[in-house]
């Protein structure tokens, strides 16, 4: 009839939670404005990477300044959490996904990470759609 | 299958990113980029924290919006450019922002023709 409120009943989340330490990478991507979202459907069609980000951001750089530029690059920025197996396939692909190669449209970098948890997605949800593919 | 030119990675950088109050951020870019930082992005944020109640008056002098700016510098320049920016920014005021240093495994970017020709190649 009455509930029991304490002590509060201890759930067992070990299951549940990532491993204390997990070999991933972040892979932050900085490119011209416009091409984000592109390589996002390309990360996760292409790749099936579906632990990806994109968001907006200005740029300046010595080079902008060089041309008396007075206005800032609009940019964008991919971040990709990948498993650090895949981390140098997913780099070189981003690279030149991104044309990073090109004058002025910015850099990509790749951080070691302590922990991470990528996006899980339902067992019923395909990582992309294969007929795409 | 296309072969692809192989890319010239850069490695001994750091990446600093420094979260300051909206408006803060090209103070914090102009300080950087001084210390001898080839570029900077600056993007919005929105931040969170103890301001509600311990900071400011009431908590309504500070802002919760931020402004994150990521710049990639190399190791030996990292310590100068990172205490330049913290000064700049005054962070070693309550509130008004944080930044952190992080290694970079490694990074890539446009290296002209001619400057990696002279560095040449190293494996």
């Amino acid at each position: 009839m009455f509930r029991k409120i304490w002590p509060p009943a201890m759930v067992d989340t070990t299951n549940r939670l990532p491993p204390q330490h997990t070999e991933h990478r972040l892979i932050t991507c900085i490119m011209p404005a416009g091409r984000g979202i592109h390589i996002l459907e390309r990360l996760q069609q292409e790749k099936g990477i579906v632990s990806a980000s994109v968001h907006h951001a200005r740029g300046v750089s010595t080079s902008s300044l060089g041309q008396r530029q007075f206005y800032f690059a609009e940019k964008q920025l991919v971040v990709a959490l990948v498993e650090a197996e895949r981390a140098d396939e997913i780099f070189d692909f981003l690279y030149h996904a991104c044309g990073i190669k090109e004058k002025l449209a910015g850099m990509i970098v790749m951080e070691r990470l302590w922990r991470a948890a990528p996006l899980a997605l339902a067992r019923s949800q395909p990582p992309f759609d294969s007929e795409e593919c | 299958m296309k072969g692809r030119e192989e890319i010239i990675v850069l490695t001994d950088a750091m990446l600093i990113t420094c979260v300051v109050q909206r408006g803060a951020g090209q103070t914090v870019v102009d300080a950087a980029m001084e210390a001898g930082a080839q570029g900077a992005t600056v993007f919005y944020a929105q931040g969170t924290g103890v301001r509600d109640k311990r900071l400011g008056v009431l908590g309504v002098t500070i802002t919760a919006e931020k402004e994150v700016v990521l710049i990639a510098v190399p190791s030996d320049q990292a310590d100068h450019i990172f205490e330049r920016m913290y000064l700049a920014a005054k962070l070693d005021t309550p509130g008004m922002g944080m930044m952190y240093m992080s290694p970079l495994e490694k990074m890539a970017t446009y290296v002209p023709q001619d400057l990696a020709a002279r560095y040449g190649r190293h494996d």
